[in-house]
Order: structure tokens, then sequence, then C-alpha cells
């Protein structure tokens, strides 16, 4: 198969640039990641993240033909050849697909990704009801590959003041909480012109999300609120 | 100082009014279209007549402002997108809305220095 990388090694001293691939490797039944591994065997410079290589670390987001994918959970026989592989775009490189994350988690740490509850705490632990545990479905099973949000324009734009997909996402998760009294506090966090609002709806992240979560409905649901309160 | 800033809490406002003056436009325009569609003969003398009543004046009004209304809300986000240096953003922001401040006085001029 043939595949066309993207090399960036700062120390080398080089432009970053495409390089041609030719690998011995039957699609069937492997994942683009196998293929990445057989590569770096051809050329152990190669550099990349991965992990659990079940889609599950969310480690190994890489941009493939266009398209952000997690390469352990992406068929290599659904790619057209040449296989063009780049870093997450809008995302400081590192090195070949390393990216710097670290825009990324500023973003997510930003929405305070944890419960916030000051009521004493219970003998046992703050039960939810069914119905309240449904409102979490869809919003909690973000593994923060990135994928979503290096996609969106608006985080290219504005990576020091929009949230982006993944970290709205997070936000609504933690707003639908039951549990969680911060609920104002969140809000106020969100309610100016970049934070959320940078989002023109144009659904790349839902596009795109490995996982097949909706960050845009979750967007729509943490403004419905925002308008909510506003009238 | 080098700390990022962002807006004070505007944000829901101004996607509220965005998306109020979008419907405004879409059924004050089609009624405008279906009036005007309806008006024959299609002459001086019947626009006059059309004009001279104050809802029909409205109407206009309401559909001009909304849509300046509406672009400078689109203008505004555009700029904050690709104009970073922020006397340059400034600069345009006031030309924008001077621009289209400048429409509204000048339709509301249109329609009533006419009639009086």
């Amino acid at each position: 198969m043939k595949f066309r990388l993207y090399r960036f090694d700062p120390e080398s001293g080089k432009e970053a640039h495409m390089q041609d691939f030719d690998l011995e490797i039957d699609p069937n039944g492997k994942m683009l990641l196998d293929a990445l591994l057989e590569l770096k065997v051809q050329d152990e410079t190669l550099a990349f993240r991965r992990s659990c290589r079940e889609g599950v670390c969310g480690s190994d987001a890489v941009n493939a033909n266009g398209r952000n994918v997690l390469a352990c959970v992406t068929p290599l026989s659904s790619l057209k050849e040449p296989i063009e592989i780049r870093p997450l775009p809008g995302l400081p490189v590192i090195r070949d697909f390393v990216v710097d994350m670290e825009p990324f988690y500023r973003q997510y740490r930003s929405i305070k990704p944890w419960l916030i509850n000051d009521a004493p705490e219970p003998e046992r632990e703050r039960f939810q009801t069914p119905e309240e545990r449904a409102e979490l479905e869809g919003a909690y099973e973000c593994i923060l590959c990135g994928a979503c949000t290096s996609s969106c324009p608006s985080f290219w734009w504005h990576p020091d003041r929009f949230v982006g997909p993944s970290g709205l996402l997070q936000a609504w998760r933690f707003i639908a909480d039951s549990r969680d009294e911060a609920t104002e506090e969140r809000l106020n966090n969100l309610e100016d012109a970049y934070r959320l609002y940078r989002c023109r709806g144009i659904m790349s992240c839902v596009e795109t999300c490995p996982k097949g979560l909706n960050p845009t409905k979750a967007i729509g649901q943490i403004r419905a609120l925002l308008v909510k309160r506003k009238v | 100082m080098k700390k990022t800033v962002t807006g004070s809490h505007s944000g829901t406002g101004w996607w509220l009014a965005q998306r109020i003056t979008a419907v405004v436009i879409f059924f004050a325009g089609l009624a405008l279209l279906a009036g005007f569609l309806q008006a024959s003969p299609f002459d001086h003398a019947s626009w006059q007549v059309a004009f001279s009543s104050m809802g029909i004046r409205m109407l206009v009004w309401l559909l001009v402002a909304s849509l300046c209304l509406h672009a400078w809300i689109g203008l505004r986000d555009a700029l904050m997108d690709y104009v970073k240096p922020i006397l340059l953003r400034l600069a345009l922001n006031v030309t924008f809305i001077l621009v289209l401040a400048g429409c509204v006085i000048w339709i509301t001029e249109i329609l009533w220095s006419a009639h009086g």
C-alpha cells in the first residue's frame, strides 16, 4: 500500500515535508495503527503516539486523508491510496504526528472538569436516579483524543479563547450532572462572545468524533440554558 | 500586561438578536414580497398608495433595521475571527456601525419624509 506521511523533526533543521512509503501489508482486518507500526519498523525515526490500540485511550488521533481519526479503530481498507497522514491540524507539531495538546488541555481545564458540590458528604455516595444518570449519556464517553476540537475552524482561529467542541461537551457533562451544584458559575464561565459563541454549528466535530458523540448538540443544550436564564 | 481577556457576558444577547432578526427578515420579507406580487398594476401610483399606509412603512423599516442589525452581528463575528490587531478591528467596527446606522437613518428619512 502507498502512504504519504508528514515528516517533521525540529532537530534535523529541515522543513516539514511529505515522505512517500511503500508497505507490503494485507489491509484485511488491519487498522491504520497496524500500518503505522509496520512503517515504524521500516523507518524507526517515525514518531507517533499510541497506547491502548482499541479506541479507548485517545492517544493516536491523526489526520488521515483529510479526516481526523483514531488510527487504531480506522480500518486500512476504508482509506483510499495513497493514504496521506498528517498530524492533527490546529495544534503545534512537536515531531511527525506528535502534537502539543496543551492548548486543548488548557481549555479542558478551564471548564473545571470535576464535580463541584459543597454540600456535606453523605454517608455513602451521592445517589442519582436512573433518569438523572441518563442525562449523562453521550456526554461522559469523551476520551479527549482531540479529533473534534482540532477539526474545528473556530478553535484554529481562537485556541486561547474558544473552549472547543470537546471542552464544551465536557462542560455540558458537568452542567447536566444532578450532583453538580455549580451550574450558574459554569454558565457564567461560558457566556461571552468567544468561549461558547464562536461555535457556528458547522458540525465538523460531530462528523469526526471517533466515539460517535455529538458536541454540537451539547453546545445547543448549554445555549438553551443560557437563553432560558436570559429571557 | 499580557493576559488573554475575552468579552463581557454579552454572548447570549448577540446570539439571540441574530436569531430574532433572522426571523423578522424572513417573515417581513415574505409578507412584503407577497404584497408586492399581488399589487396590480405595478406602477408609481400603486406604490404611492402602498407606501402611504403606515403598516407597509413600518414593515419595510423593520425589515431594513433587522437586516442592518443582523449584518452588524455577522460582520462583528467575522472581524473577531480574522482581524487580530485591536486598533484596526476597532476602526473597522466603528466604520461598519456608522455605515449601517446611516442606512437605518436613511431608510427612515426615505419612508417618512416623502409622505410627511
